[in-house]
């Protein structure tokens, strides 16, 4: 029989959730080796956990758009001669997509499932269906998803040359994402049901297991708020989250429809009233 | 009643041959696509790599029809059409979805046109020429993306909500990837020789491979069941495996609850030919109690394909299991690990009729998938 599945906790860093004090966070050696975007992913899932008592999860899911594009970039510049840097194997090391998602199984001491999705805009969805899966088939008790995007100005120009509409308004401008939920299979403490997650053609589908939600999020919502990148869809699902959790809808359902270019859905219900 | 997942079809497009059949013979004759390079990619160190030929790889294609997309997307093209016709199923249905595994895409076109980087948009661009509307999955989880790819379908087929799952992974080098584990000093000058005492490092390769895996009540006796798969993590270090194969052993133990190690054929290992991935792989196969079981490596035919490598060397165990062979490990001479397991150096004959595929990858990530024949339990 299939489980329901539960969100226990989240933590973000956005435009509107600043980075926390780094300091003493981690060692100074190793700190010298992260990226911005490594110490923000550590810093959400480490707060994830703590906030819903897991040590360590049976599974890490991660959603990235380009992965850690800035050590991709310090790699291939000198090597389009751009640079006159050495090549340096640590970018290479830490060039890879699932970078992130393995350092943070380093720092938890996780042995179990860790698998990275590069799904562009609806990455993080991918990695949060797959950890929905696993849970409802009893694979796994805990999953910690996380969506980390960062942002480089190579990379920015290059969106804003061939990429996306409407990146150059102050509502619109690129940002970048840290975010990380737990997901269980226990509703104790948690914050809200995970409902139902569709990608693709069957986001827009009556397949959807609530026809009639009481609540609504879409990028229109949160994009002038958190900015866009390729996770930013991350930090709507941290609002729809809390937005049911606080009992403002019985459920929830966030639309995605990223560019026109790949379309998500997630249904969130509410766990008041149970 | 627990569904199973098969394998209906394959291929394998890599500079050996353009099907799964011409790749599988030119293994049994222990030739291999791995040569010296010189001034490859502008490289001035030499190295060693089984590439394709660009312009036989254009002329293929031509003649197919296909044009218009870059070398990673003809690849994947070539390959996912032949195995499509094979297994008789219509791609652009709304029950089939495509995953494609790739580790570095387009990598090297980041300086020259920075819009096809992502590897979904040649993904997309793939699977449109398929006819599917729906964007495909991408995996890109190091190198154990062929196996990641293998065992997700494998979960989206058993979900019900498709019918048939198209895995395909490419991988196409680039000055990207050589330099890159040049900097690491992890390739070898010369061919690799997996798990012997020479060994020092390993060679790239490109190829794509494909597999199209259905569903049923009952493994057809004629096909090749994924029986299950796991994947786990060292949790050790970003680049260098675990000293004591941490995560690879789980991964084996998980599988081998499917099993006795007494069925397997052989085991097909990951065999880089880096010191310290083989020397893993043997801490790991002793944990799991399979040092007497046969382990082959294929690397030396076909060099470290990554995002193809999953895929690409299961079609070739299935296809050596089929013809009662285990196939040798190439380069491999003298033993080179400190536990003792039962390397094959030449092909070697057997009668059972499941074999282990497994892998491991940068961020201590390892994967390991059972494959049985179908009826043979």
């Amino acid at each position: 029989m299939e489980r329901k599945v539960y969100i226990k906790a989240l933590s973000r860093i956005s435009l509107r959730h600043p980075d926390p004090d780094y300091t003493g966070m981690f060692p100074v050696m190793e700190a010298r080796r992260m990226s911005q975007l490594m110490k923000r992913a550590l810093a959400v899932s480490k707060q994830a956990l703590a906030l819903s008592d897991v040590t360590v999860p049976d599974a890490i899911v991660t959603g990235t758009g380009l992965g850690c594009i800035a050590n991709t970039e310090q790699f291939l510049r000198p090597l389009l001669g751009l640079s006159d840097a050495p090549l340096r194997p640590t970018h290479f090391m830490q060039s890879t997509h699932n970078t992130i998602s393995s350092l943070i199984a380093i720092k938890l001491g996780c042995h179990g499932y860790n698998a990275t999705y590069s799904q562009g805009g609806i990455s993080f969805e991918s990695a949060l269906l797959d950890a929905f899966l696993q849970l409802r088939l009893r694979m796994v008790d805990t999953a910690l998803v996380g969506a980390f995007e960062e942002m480089t100005p190579d990379y920015a120009a290059m969106l804003e040359k061939t990429g996306w509409s409407g990146v150059r308004t102050d509502d619109d401008r690129l940002s970048e994402t840290a975010a990380a939920m737990l997901l269980t299979a226990s509703p104790d403490g948690a914050l809200c049901e995970l409902a139902d997650i569709r990608l693709g053609a069957e986001a827009a589908s009556t397949t959807m297991s609530c026809p009639a939600p009481t609540g609504h999020l879409t990028r229109a919502d949160y994009v002038p708020l958190y900015g866009d990148n390729f996770c930013v869809s991350a930090l709507g699902a941290c609002d729809a989250v809390e937005r049911v959790a606080a009992g403002d809808c019985d459920n929830l359902l966030l639309e995605n429809d990223f560019h026109g270019k790949s379309r998500s859905s997630i249904l969130f219900r509410s766990l008041c009233g149970r | 009643m627990k569904q199973k997942v098969y394998a209906v079809a394959g291929n394998i497009l890599s500079p050996l041959g353009f099907t799964a059949e011409e790749n599988f013979r030119a293994v049994v004759e222990g030739r291999s696509g791995v040569a010296p390079q010189e001034g490859t990619f502008g490289i001035p160190e030499p190295f060693c790599a089984s590439l394709f030929d660009r312009g036989q790889v254009a002329e293929y294609a031509a003649a197919e029809g296909i044009t218009g997309y870059n070398l990673f997307e003809t690849l994947l093209i070539l390959s996912i059409r032949d195995a499509v016709r094979r297994a008789g199923i219509d791609a652009a249905s709304s029950r089939v979805a495509f995953v494609i595994s790739s580790i570095k895409g387009n990598v090297e076109e980041l300086g020259e046109d920075e819009s096809e980087v992502p590897v979904t948009v040649s993904a997309g661009h793939v699977a449109a020429f398929f006819g599917q509307n729906a964007a495909p999955l991408v995996v890109s989880n190091a190198c154990i993306s062929g196996l990641s790819a293998l065992i997700h379908a494998r979960r989206m087929l058993l979900s019900g909500q498709y019918d048939y799952v198209v895995v395909a992974g490419a991988e196409v080098q680039s000055r990207f990837i050589v330099s890159g584990f040049q900097s690491l000093k992890a390739l070898s000058p010369e061919p690799c020789r997996p798990f012997d005492a020479e060994r020092c490092g390993l060679n790239l390769g490109e190829a794509a491979a494909t597999m199209v895996l259905a569903r049923a009540e009952a493994c057809p006796p004629d096909c090749w069941e994924l029986v299950d798969g796991a994947t786990r993590n060292d949790a050790n270090h970003i680049s260098g495996p675990s000293r004591t194969g941490e995560g690879s052993y789980k991964a084996l133990r998980y599988v081998l609850a499917c099993c006795d190690p007494e069925e397997l054929a052989f085991v097909n290992v990951h065999g880089t030919s880096t010191l310290y991935n083989d020397e893993m792989e043997s801490i790991a196969l002793h944990r799991a109690g399979l040092s007497d079981v046969p382990l082959n490596a294929l690397k030396g035919f076909f060099g470290h394909t990554m995002g193809a490598a999953g895929i690409l060397e299961s079609l070739i165990s299935m296809q050596a299991a089929d013809a009662g062979i285990v196939p040798g490990t190439l380069g491999f001479g003298k033993m080179g690990v400190s536990y003792p397991v039962n390397v094959c150096a030449a092909n070697r004959t057997t009668d059972k009729h499941a074999f282990i595929k497994l892998l491991s990858g940068f961020g201590g990530c390892n994967a390991a998938l059972l494959f049985r024949k179908g009826g043979a339990r």
